[in-house]
């Protein structure tokens, strides 16, 4: 049965050169019995340090941690029942693979023929039923990881916890293992904390991603709200490619503001939870892929590159205010083209942009 | 995000609560180590310090007030600096050989080997053949035809010590020497430098650090070392490690001797801080990282080459000829007088030396498994686990190692010569003296290849769920095997070739290899001598093949390629 994992305030402050560094910054999560759930953030943001504690390698400062309910703050890691795959696969170098995997079997005191059966079973989900017998140097990088991947299968642990599986693998393995994983995790069934900083892994297999900056949460929700409806500027930038407009607020209605910006009024929604006031700034995410060039209204502009991509042109256009705005076109035949140093009008669909409150940095 | 690894938050709860195991074994080192280390340390200081109770620095004045004293004092600090800078010299220039001019490769592994004969052999080896070839009636001094020749004293002991340490220099350079990256020397010679130049702008600044340490290994040896001197220097060179055997054994006074050995003691830790303080954080050279494609070292220059070469090939002649003295030596009635080969002198090693023999054997025996246990355990408190005393833990556990043998060897007679903790004529103050004394480089090599190995091996262990113990005797420990196996492969050679703070500790019932070669030595019968030497020459040459072979086939395993079936 899923479980359900409750981290609550949790905080974690190290030692570093005798100053104090808060890693973790009063971190509250819930992830729900069966969810993937991605920590996503730049290296450094606490991510790793989070998964880790979660997993019982370190101690939190202050906060507790439960999981199906009990507190195990305080619970050593081999009794916290969890499965942990690590970044460079930690398999036991002087072990074969059916020893690699047979090892969690072994400390739970399995009789010799169920082991024998689990770890057949195990190897087999993840395609590797052929290489009990070899040695982890004899296997690939992938090879090795779904060895990681099986040994902790077999316990059936409560959680599952990943630290960037697949970093350290080749750019289309990496493709094949991210679906792979996610099989595996839907077919078992299995609640699973899943740590990367890549955003194309966590919005193609999460459930639900957390951000993470500078050791505090910015945002938890699903790719898709993540994506379209981002809580802070970092969030929006961090994910995918943001173009963020300076303006102004003229008046408020339901959800909808009509924002003032580089001399147009533009029917912007607001972001939830949040009250915005006329006359107020704010800062209008727009993506690349919902701002093109045209021949009619829009934005004035001066297109700086145009770099074509195949299934899409680029377009960097520099607006008489300075900025520089990121266009994706698609391209099709017959398709009108621009030239470097063309003017331009920029349209963009304000239904699917976002205007965010002003005066937040952005990733610094 | 773990790059630099943080260390444990001040803040947080008990590590202990979560690591039950560490409480005990943190316990049984400590109490260990306090024992056989800090104990006898500070008996000798007390002994040093103290007349009736009181303080006093009045032991001290006497040693300095006596003129001999002094220039024992004077001498083993002149002899120790001669050593040092002869020693690395040679090592240099053997290292530099062996790692920059192409050779074939049996000729540098059969250079490599020589080398090691003085490493493993007993320590009056050179002394015995030296005084056969330059001694009265040296062979030497016979086929050159020089007379009135005094080989005792200063020239003696020098060229006998150089002869002995330099392959710990050459062990050092050569591995600094291999590990500086040949692109760097290729970079001084594409920006027009000539190689002669390259090798003093490049080479030799980047092996700095390796010369400084060789410097101070050999400094400590050369001071250390007791045999030498005590076959070599004679009445006209006295040295502290001798003065403070003499005036044990001869004089039975315990505070002049204590006193000697603080003075001993001093210039001996003040290098010991040296090398782990200073040296040990200079080195520029980066082993492991990643470099480009690997070029092939360039030559340096005829002259320069010829001239190495030709030390090389002199230095590598005259110790297998020095070997030969022995083998012949052993091999003869009475050296230069009856030269009839006969195989009576060993049948007086295996008569008269049997006793001698087993209980060498039986100490090492001993001594061997639990210095590679205390190895592995302190190296791997000292190395994976954060608590506050296993800094001070490891510098205790390599202590005993700096101190000076001579030094170790009169702090545990003082030590344990009395109740409450009465051990002198026992086996088991031999074994405690080798243990705590050569464990060291068997703890420095499970350091290293601990810290090799990815702490995440650890920790998948725990989070499979393994406690301590498991995840200890599982998984670290045949990790590192191959390393403990070196550690106990170097106790196990210095169990049956030590001598300077055992010659304290052997009593009637447990003797010793080496203090048979001391007697012989001192009774002038150098065919027994020899043939004892020779004797155990070849076994710790068999033992060192068994523990090589063992090591490698660990190693093996642990790669993966060969394991079970």
């Amino acid at each position: 049965m899923a479980v359900q994992l409750e981290l609550s305030h949790i905080t974690k402050i190290f030692k570093k050169d005798k100053d104090l560094v808060k890693a973790v910054d009063d971190v509250s999560l819930t992830a729900l019995p069966g969810e993937m759930l991605t920590f996503l953030g730049p290296s450094g943001c606490g991510k790793t340090t989070v998964l880790r504690m979660v997993a019982g390698f370190e101690i939190p400062t202050s906060g507790t941690i439960l999981i199906d309910g009990q507190d195990v703050t305080n619970v050593p890691v081999n009794r916290r029942d969890i499965g942990f795959v690590f970044q460079n696969y930690a398999l036991f170098p002087h072990m074969s693979v059916f020893e690699n995997v047979a090892y969690g079997l072994r400390v739970k005191r399995f009789s010799e023929e169920e082991i024998r059966r689990k770890v057949g079973e195990g190897l087999d989900l993840v395609g590797l039923g052929k290489a009990e017998k070899r040695f982890p140097n004899q296997l690939s990088g992938g090879e090795q990881q779904r060895v990681a991947l099986a040994r902790v299968l077999v316990l059936e642990p409560r959680v599952l916890l990943m630290d960037e599986p697949l970093s350290n693998l080749d750019a289309k393995l990496r493709i094949h293992m991210r679906t792979e994983i996610r099989r595996i995790q839907q077919q078992l069934n299995v609640t699973c904390l899943y740590v990367t900083h890549d955003q194309g892994e966590a919005l193609t297999m999460s459930d639900r991603i957390m951000v993470m900056h500078r050791g505090r949460v910015e945002q938890i929700g699903t790719p898709f709200e993540i994506y379209s409806d981002p809580r802070s500027l970092f969030v929006a930038d961090f994910i995918g490619q943001a173009n963020i407009l300076p303006g102004k607020v003229l008046s408020v209605e339901g959800g909808v503001l009509s924002v003032s910006m580089e001399g147009r009024v533009y029917p912007v929604r607001g972001v939830k939870d949040e009250a915005f006031s006329p006359g107020a700034a704010v800062s209008v995410v727009v993506r690349p892929e919902s701002i093109a060039p045209t021949e009619g209204e829009g934005i004035a502009g001066t297109i700086s590159t145009a770099t074509f991509l195949g299934g899409r042109l680029e377009y960097e256009v520099l607006l008489p205010s300075g900025q520089t705005i990121l266009s994706f076109d698609p391209y099709e035949p017959g398709k009108k083209t621009w030239k470097e140093g063309e003017p331009v009008r920029l349209n963009f669909d304000p239904s699917s942009s976002v205007a965010l409150p002003s005066k937040q940095e952005v990733r610094s | 995000m773990n790059s630099s690894q943080p260390t444990e938050s001040p803040l947080r709860p008990s590590l202990l609560k979560r690591d039950p195991a560490l409480i005990p074994a943190l316990a049984v080192l400590w109490i260990s180590l306090a024992l056989f280390v800090l104990y006898p340390l500070g008996r000798l200081l007390l002994v040093t310090f103290t007349t009736e109770g009181q303080f006093t620095f009045g032991n001290l004045a006497s040693v300095l007030d006596n003129w001999y004293d002094r220039q024992a004092f004077r001498n083993s600090l002149f002899l120790a600096a001669a050593v040092a800078l002869s020693g690395t010299f040679l090592g240099y220039i053997y290292a530099f050989v062996v790692t920059r001019i192409p050779m074939p490769s049996w000729l540098k592994w059969s250079m490599s080997a020589v080398t090691t004969l003085p490493l493993i052999s007993p320590p009056f080896t050179s002394s015995i053949a030296l005084t056969l070839s330059l001694g009265p009636n040296g062979i030497l001094l016979k086929l050159l035809g020089i007379e009135n020749f005094n080989f005792y004293g200063f020239w003696g002991t020098w060229m006998s010590e150089t002869l002995t340490f330099f392959p710990v220099a050459f062990l050092t350079l050569a591995a600094i020497l291999a590990a500086i990256d040949p692109n760097l020397e290729d970079a001084g010679l594409s920006l027009g430098a000539s190689p002669r130049r390259v090798f003093r702008t490049v080479t030799l600044p980047l092996s700095i650090p390796g010369i400084a340490n060789a410097l101070l290994l050999l400094f400590a040896s050369s001071l250390a070392d007791f045999a030498t001197p005590l076959v070599l220097a004679g009445h006209s060179f006295p040295v502290l490690p001798t003065q403070a055997y003499l005036q044990i054994t001869g004089l039975y006074d315990l505070k002049g001797g204590a006193s000697l050995s603080f003075l001993l003691l001093l210039p001996a830790m003040t290098v010991y801080l040296m090398q782990r303080f200073w040296v040990g954080k200079k080195s520029y050279v980066t082993v492991g990282g990643k470099t480009g494609s690997r070029s092939s070292f360039k030559s340096t220059g005829l002259l320069l080459e010829g001239f190495a070469l030709a030390v090389c090939f002199f230095i590598t002649a005259f110790i297998l000829y020095l070997y030969s003295i022995i083998l012949l030596g052993a091999l003869v009635k009475v050296w230069g007088v009856d030269n009839t080969l006969t195989l009576e002198n060993f049948r007086y090693v295996f008569t008269h030396g049997r006793k001698a023999i087993t209980d060498t054997l039986t100490i090492a025996a001993v001594a061997t498994p639990l210095g590679g246990l205390l190895a592995v355990v302190i190296g791997t408190v000292v190395q994976r686990k954060k608590f506050f005393s296993v800094k001070a833990m490891e510098f205790t556990s390599l202590l005993n190692y700096a101190l000076p043998g001579t030094v170790v060897g009169i702090a545990y007679i003082i030590a344990f010569n009395e109740k409450p903790i009465l051990l002198t004529g026992t086996m088991t103050i031999l074994v405690a003296a080798y243990i705590f004394r050569y464990s060291a480089a068997g703890i420095r090599s499970v350091i290293a290849s601990l810290h090799q190995i990815d702490p995440s091996i650890e920790e998948a262990s725990a989070s499979l769920g393994a406690g301590t113990a498991r995840t200890f005797f599982r998984v670290t420990v045949p990790l590192v095997v191959p390393s403990v196996l070196l550690g106990m492969r170097y106790l196990f050679i210095h169990c049956m070739t030590a001598i300077s703070a055992t010659i304290f500790l052997v009593s009637v019932r447990w003797s010793l290899l080496t203090t048979r070669i001391l007697e012989c030595m001192t009774e002038l019968q150098f065919a027994q001598a020899c043939a004892f030497s020779i004797v155990l020459i070849l076994l710790v040459f068999c033992a060192t093949a068994v523990l090589t072979g063992l090591t490698r086939y660990a190693a093996r395993r642990i790669s993966g390629e060969g394991g079970r079936s």
